[in-house]
Parts: C-alpha cells; structure tokens; sequence
C-alpha cells in the first residue's frame, strides 16, 4: 500500500499533503481553536486533502471528490468531538477549508473580466456545484452520524423539580 | 422559587447565550445549551429562539414566568475556545458541579479574556496558513513567501477596522489590499503563479464559520438561522470574488496601456 502511495504521489503532491496539515492547523489558530484540539484539526483536513485527490486519482470528476471530501471531514469531527467533550464545529471549520474550491472560483473571476462569460458561467457553475457537494457531503454524514446519539432532548417539556 | 430567582436563571441563560452566539457557535447548540442551563438551575420550562442577530428567551420557575431578550451586534471575533468553555461549563453546571454565583463569576471571566492566542500569533498563523494554502493551489516555495506576505497583510487590514464597519466592506478592502500586494509580488517577479499567490492572499477572509454553521443549522432544522448565514457566507465570499476582478482587471487594464510589463 505504502509503495503504491509513493509512485502515485509526485514531491509536490507529498509537499501539499504536508502543506495541508500546516494551512488547516493555522487557520485553525485563527479562529481560537483549543490548543488541545489543534493538531487534530490539522490532521481533519490533511484527511480531507488526501481523500480529495484520492478519488479525483480515481477518475472522478471534482464534484463528486468534494463530497467524498465532505462525508469524511462531517464523520472524522463526529467522531473526534464525542471523543474530546467539544463541540463538532471546531472540526468542521478548519476540515473543510482543503476542499474550498479555490480554483475554480478564481478561474470564474478571470474569465469575467476577460470578458468570456460563457466560460466564465461554467466555470462559476461548478464552484457552486462543489461547494454544495461539500455541504452535501457534510450534511449526509453529519446526520447520520447523529442518529446514533442520545436521543435529542424536548426542549418545550420538562420534567417539574 | 421568588422573582429574583427567575431573573438570576434568565441573566444565566442570557450570557452564556450571547458569548456563544458572539463567538461563533451554531444556533441549535445555542439553544441547546440555554435549556441545560435553565434546567439545572431549577426552571420548570425554559423555552428560547435563537437567530444570529438576537436571542429571546423565556423561563418559567415556581409558577413565575420571565421573558428576555438580547440584541446580537456584529461579532469582534470568532473564538471557538470560549464556545468549548462555555459548553463545557453547562454541562458542568447541570452535573451539580458548580453553584449558581460560580456559574455566573466564571461566565464573566469567560467573557472578558480577548483571545485565547495573542493577536501577532495569529497574524502569525494567517500567514503560514496563506502560504501553506498557496502551494495547496499549485505554487512553489516563492508563491509560499509571497501568499504569506499577503495573507498577513490581508489579516492585519481586516483586524483593523472597528465594529463600525460593515463585514462586506471590512473583506472587501482586506481582498483589494492582498490582491494588489500578490499581483505586484508577480509582477516584480517574485513569484511567477499569479492564481495561487491570490488565493493564498485571501484566504485569512474565507468565511468558514459561516458555512459551517449554516450547514449545522439547516441540518438541524433551524431554517432561518441556516439562512441568514449562508446568505452571511455568500456576502463574504462575493465581496472576496469582487474585489480580485477588481484587481485582475487593472491589471489587464495597466497590460494594455503598457505600465506593467
């Protein structure tokens, strides 16, 4: 397995697997993550970034990886917030910033103002796409992840004391 | 159970409430965390309505029933570490751990620690993060140098403007600034891959939470809330997007009239 990932995977891929730890643990930092949580982010969306490029290594289209991308960022911080007592979010936020579709929205902008709309409509069409395949993906996982939890309280009634 | 009392659980819920919601926590954990509360400290029903810009809540102890609301203004700063503390502190609270005064004193300590890492640590990490994110784009090491530069500019621009600000404006202006720094940074040959040194630039401004938390609340069934912060989400990501046509735009313009080479 691991000599298989080392022909896939050029220098700059094994690089940006790296770089992903390193840009999600920051960002993290940015928005206050718990220092006990930290690296565990960073490792949220380097998972992220290594499923991302494993199913477009697959052959499949980008949308399709970014809800793959999703599903597991959404399972991952399920599974890490039961575990540390924190709330899903924290995960979540840095774990899917990998999967932004950068690219493609930046394309979208330069093919405007070059005038190309046609390109620039499809180019701005799959951003959307990708990024409600993320949000897809996360909701899926995420729900599903909950039904197994404690059933949630009724917040109208409560029990008199 | 006297009035006092119903006012102290409603004081309760009503700041653990807006520290939570001021700091970027999601609508239904919100909600959910201000019926542990009220519940613990002895309310018979508690009932509350979150939405990003306010909250309403109503408790009902010993017979007496209090409402109350609070006005939700433009957050200072998202800070996940006070939403873990507080969370945690409610679930203290509802164990019996804790005595109502305590609840309330470390409340109020929460609320006034600024922030968890000092402002040029997370300069700091902006910068690493832009860097980091521009080689994840396709770029080199000089990308890597030049998005850091510009991501740490980005944060410091949008760290500068006051509440008073609009959020369109405060990401507008922060996107220009690092863009024209990224796009000057190619054009000095510093770096050679404009697409990545942009987008290393912005991204200290991706609004994360908000997609995040628009996600969490319209899978949780709170469609309002999970509305007013997509819509939160696109207004950021459309003042990013306005701002770089913006500046590849100039760009294209000083090409054509021969300024830059």
């Amino acid at each position: 397995m691991m000599d298989r990932l080392m022909d896939l995977m050029t220098m700059q891929e094994w690089v940006q697997l790296l770089m992903s730890f390193v840009a999600t643990y920051m960002y993290a930092v940015l928005y206050q993550v718990p220092k006990s949580a930290l690296w565990r982010v960073g490792l949220v969306g380097m998972g992220a970034w290594f499923t991302q490029w494993f199913v477009l290594s697959l052959g499949v289209r980008s949308v399709g990886a970014a809800f793959v991308g999703g599903l597991f960022v959404a399972t991952l911080s399920e599974l890490l917030a039961r575990r540390l007592r924190m709330p899903v979010i924290v995960f979540v936020v840095g774990g899917i910033v990998p999967l932004v579709p950068g690219s493609a929205a930046y394309a979208t902008m330069r093919h405007f103002v070059m005038g190309e709309n046609l390109e620039g409509l499809a180019r701005g069409t799959e951003t959307l796409l990708i990024a409600s395949a993320i949000s897809a993906g996360l909701v899926l996982a995420g729900t599903i992840m909950r039904l197994n939890r404690r059933k949630h309280h009724d917040r109208t009634r409560l029990p008199l004391r | 159970m006297s009035l006092t009392h119903v006012e102290a659980i409603l004081g309760l819920c009503r700041q653990a409430g807006n520290i939570m919601l001021l700091n970027g926590a999601e609508t239904s954990r919100v909600e959910e965390t201000i019926w542990r509360i009220g519940r613990a400290s002895g309310a018979s029903s508690v009932h509350s309505f979150v939405t990003p810009t306010g909250i309403f809540i109503s408790v009902e102890a010993g017979g007496l029933e209090k409402t109350g609301m609070i006005r939700i203004q433009g957050t200072t700063g998202i800070n996940l570490q006070k939403v873990h503390e507080v969370n945690d502190l409610s679930r203290r609270f509802e164990r019996g751990q804790l005595t109502t005064e305590e609840m309330a004193a470390q409340l109020t300590q929460i609320e006034q620690v600024p922030y968890y890492y000092r402002l040029r640590y997370q300069h700091l990490a902006a910068a690493l993060s832009s860097g980091a994110f521009a080689m994840l784009f396709g770029g080199l090491w000089p990308e890597f140098l030049v998005g850091a530069f510009c991501g740490w500019v980005t944060n410091l621009v949008v760290s500068q403007f006051g509440q008073h600000v609009p959020m369109f404006l405060r990401v507008f202006f922060a996107a220009l600034v690092g863009a024209t720094i990224a796009v000057l940074g190619v054009n000095v040959s510093l770096a050679t891959n404009t697409e990545a040194a942009i987008l290393g630039a912005i991204i200290p401004l991706v609004p994360g939470i908000s997609l995040t938390n628009a996600v969490r609340d319209l899978m949780a069934g709170e469609l309002l809330s999970g509305l007013a912060r997509a819509s939160e989400a696109f207004l950021t990501a459309f003042a990013i997007a306005v701002a770089v046509a913006l500046v590849l735009s100039f760009r294209a313009l000083a090409w054509e009239v021969g300024w830059i080479g």
